[in-house]
């Protein structure tokens, strides 16, 4: 018995040695990125347009206040319309599929609603019964690509390779939220009428648009028949549009422009007001700009103010006084009450009569409320953040009361 | 979240301990070895051989005449990392316990990377994960001429999988989760660029130790 066990010892000890196994080795690389996608406008002309049945809301864009409803952009895909009369209760009515629509505004009764390079113009009348009544082409040509006549979109795709050099090779090793594309998205994100983020605003019978370089200007005096008039070149960057008494208040990430639009037709530039680069919103009163400037995304520079400029004279907008910011991302002024949303710290409100004194006269800081943007609404205050819509009761600016919040199954990232 | 794990495997092994107190017989199983295998280098594409430590401790009851069952834990030393597997074990032995005896042993459970650190900047993180453990083995158990101890001496086919990763965070002012067990997503949320090593290690594994 004894041999037979060293036997099987030496045979089991010698067996691990001489025999081995092989690993199985593998390695995966993943990168989100931005594909492009290619569409014929033609095709994208000839789908029909029909109102569908409320949907819930994935991704929340720009909102805009009509009446008693809201008009929710869901990116690049459509619109959603509640109705709003009790903002406690808010019900989901409709969604309007159009493609590639990222913006929206609505002037006597008519929605206009951005389809990739078309405009849109649909009749509200009956909100239950909303019809396309006009499509203006070729508006917003900047997504032509112009060797082919396509138009060319941007996707967010995972893609994965087993190559490690892959993904360094092919040029869309681009970090999506550093692309101009996910910088346009995240422009288009919340917003609204009223909302300091706005790309599309109306003013005296005429619809300003702009993009990332041009304002475009649309006579709308017959609200049924949108017409294009001229596009007018700002420069890059530009974020965000805010109107006041006959002027457009232009933010870039490089600075504020003044537009005088006394002539709708044809804006002419007043001033520019420049600084260092930075995300900003802006929102006026008639004798002062806040502006907010923030550090993050495709606008990093560290700078988290706010600013306030004298705009008495808008040839000449001056600095009166920088305040000291956490992040503030969009704002709202409602008469004399400034709110502002800090992103991930939370909402601020303030009262600004002194505006020396502003950090002073800080009303509510509301930690909890994480927000991106936000519209003073004559109902109430809309709060666009990670909890997706919410509606606050802003009677008492220095107490805010949540009334309702709108659900979104992919909420915006504050940071 | 580690001084945790550890707390309750600690936990486990003593409630067990407890348990079986009331029920004999019950022994233990401590083992040493090696593991053999051969590897694909992938960055000179070639094979190399390795061998690594293994350790390993049993703590089991008889549930039949010659069975019995138990948990393991252990920890295998491979060449990129080091994990430690716990899970449960049967052992099945021939003949009568006062003599030589040969037995059959199989664990099963999930190999845990506690040792491992985790790398994280604003900017990026990486980790280690693993999987199901499996180890089937035959054996001897030769008993002490005195006392209730035996010497044990086994050989067996070690299954583990090992999983890298490394990571790019999508926005450098919050940071992703890391996932706590395998992640199947290929980019999970937060991330921008993930790469992943995945490595089945097959190994042989010899195993030498006292049984008490």
């Amino acid at each position: 018995m004894k041999n037979r066990i060293k036997f099987l010892f030496i045979v089991l000890f010698g067996s691990s040695l001489l025999f081995s196994c092989m690993d199985e080795v593998k390695s995966t690389y993943s990168f989100r990125t931005m594909m492009p996608v290619y569409l014929e406008m033609k095709d994208v002309r000839a789908k029909l347009i029909a109102i569908a049945p409320a949907q819930e809301i994935e991704n929340a864009g720009k909102i805009y206040i009509y009446k008693d409803y809201l008009l929710i952009n869901e990116p690049n895909k459509g619109i959603h319309v509640y109705d709003n009369k009790n903002p406690a209760n808010p019900i989901n009515l409709s969604f309007i599929p159009i493609e590639g629509n990222i913006d929206l505004a609505v002037n006597s009764d008519i929605l206009y609603a951005d389809n990739y390079v078309d405009l849109l113009a649909f009749d509200l009348t009956n909100i239950r019964n909303i019809r396309l009544m006009k499509r203006v082409e070729d508006v917003f040509n900047h997504l032509y690509q112009h060797s082919t006549g396509k138009i060319i979109t941007f996707k967010d795709t995972v893609l994965t390779s087993d190559s490690p050099s892959w993904a360094f090779e092919t040029m869309w090793m681009v970090r999506p939220n550093m692309s101009l594309s996910s910088n346009m998205a995240k422009a288009s994100q919340s917003y609204g009428t009223g909302g300091s983020m706005a790309r599309f605003t109306l003013m005296d019978g005429h619809l300003f648009a702009v993009d990332a370089s041009t304002l475009r200007v649309f006579d709308v005096q017959n609200p049924a028949e949108p017409k294009f008039l001229k596009p007018i070149e700002l420069g890059w960057g530009i974020e965000t549009i805010f109107p006041f008494q006959q002027k457009l208040f232009i933010g870039s990430n490089r600075g504020m422009h003044i537009y005088d639009a006394s002539n709708p037709s044809s804006p002419t530039r007043m001033a520019v007001y420049e600084h260092v680069l930075s995300c900003d919103p802006v929102v006026v009163n008639e004798e002062y700009a806040f502006v907010t400037l923030r550090s993050g995304n495709f606008c990093a520079n560290g700078v988290n103010e706010l600013h306030v400029l004298d705009i008495k004279d808008p040839y000449q907008p001056k600095l009166k006084k920088a305040y000291p910011m956490l992040n503030p991302h969009g704002l709202g002024l409602a008469e004399n009450y400034l709110y502002v949303a800090e992103g991930k710290y939370g909402l601020k409100s303030f009262k600004i009569n002194d505006i020396q004194s502003i950090d002073k006269n800080q009303l509510e800081f509301i930690q909890s409320m994480k927000s991106a943007d936000l519209i003073p609404g004559p109902k109430s205050l809309i709060v666009i953040g990670p909890d997706g819509v919410c509606q606050y009761d802003y009677s008492n600016p220095a107490k805010l009361k949540k009334l309702s919040c709108i659900q979104v199954s992919n909420p915006i990232e504050v940071s | 979240m580690k001084n945790q794990i550890l707390f309750f495997i600690a936990l486990f092994f003593c409630g067990l301990q407890a348990s079986l107190a009331q029920t004999k017989p019950r022994f233990t199983q401590v083992e040493v070895g090696f593991l053999t295998g051969k590897t694909k280098n992938i960055w000179e594409d070639k094979t190399e051989s390795r061998v690594n430590f293994s350790f390993s401790a049993f703590h089991g009851k008889k549930v039949f005449r010659n069975q019995a069952l138990g948990l393991f834990l252990g920890l295998d030393h491979y060449p990129s990392v080091t994990l430690l597997p716990v899970g449960l074990g049967w052992r099945g032995f021939l003949g009568k316990s006062s003599k030589p005896q040969f037995f059959g042993s199989l664990d099963l459970g999930y190999g845990s990377t506690l040792l491992e650190k985790v790398e994280r900047t604003d900017w990026s993180s990486t980790w280690h994960e693993s999987g199901l453990m499996l180890r089937p083995a035959v054996g001897i158990k030769l008993p002490a001429k005195k006392g209730k101890w035996a010497l044990t001496a086994s050989i067996g086919y070690k299954r583990q999988p090992s999983y890298f990763y490394e990571g790019s965070h999508s926005q450098s002012e919050n940071k992703p989760k890391i996932p706590l067990f395998r992640t199947k997503a290929t980019l999970p949320a937060g991330f921008s660029y993930l790469s992943s090593t995945s490595i089945l290690y097959h190994s042989l594994n010899f195993q030498v130790g006292i049984l008490f």
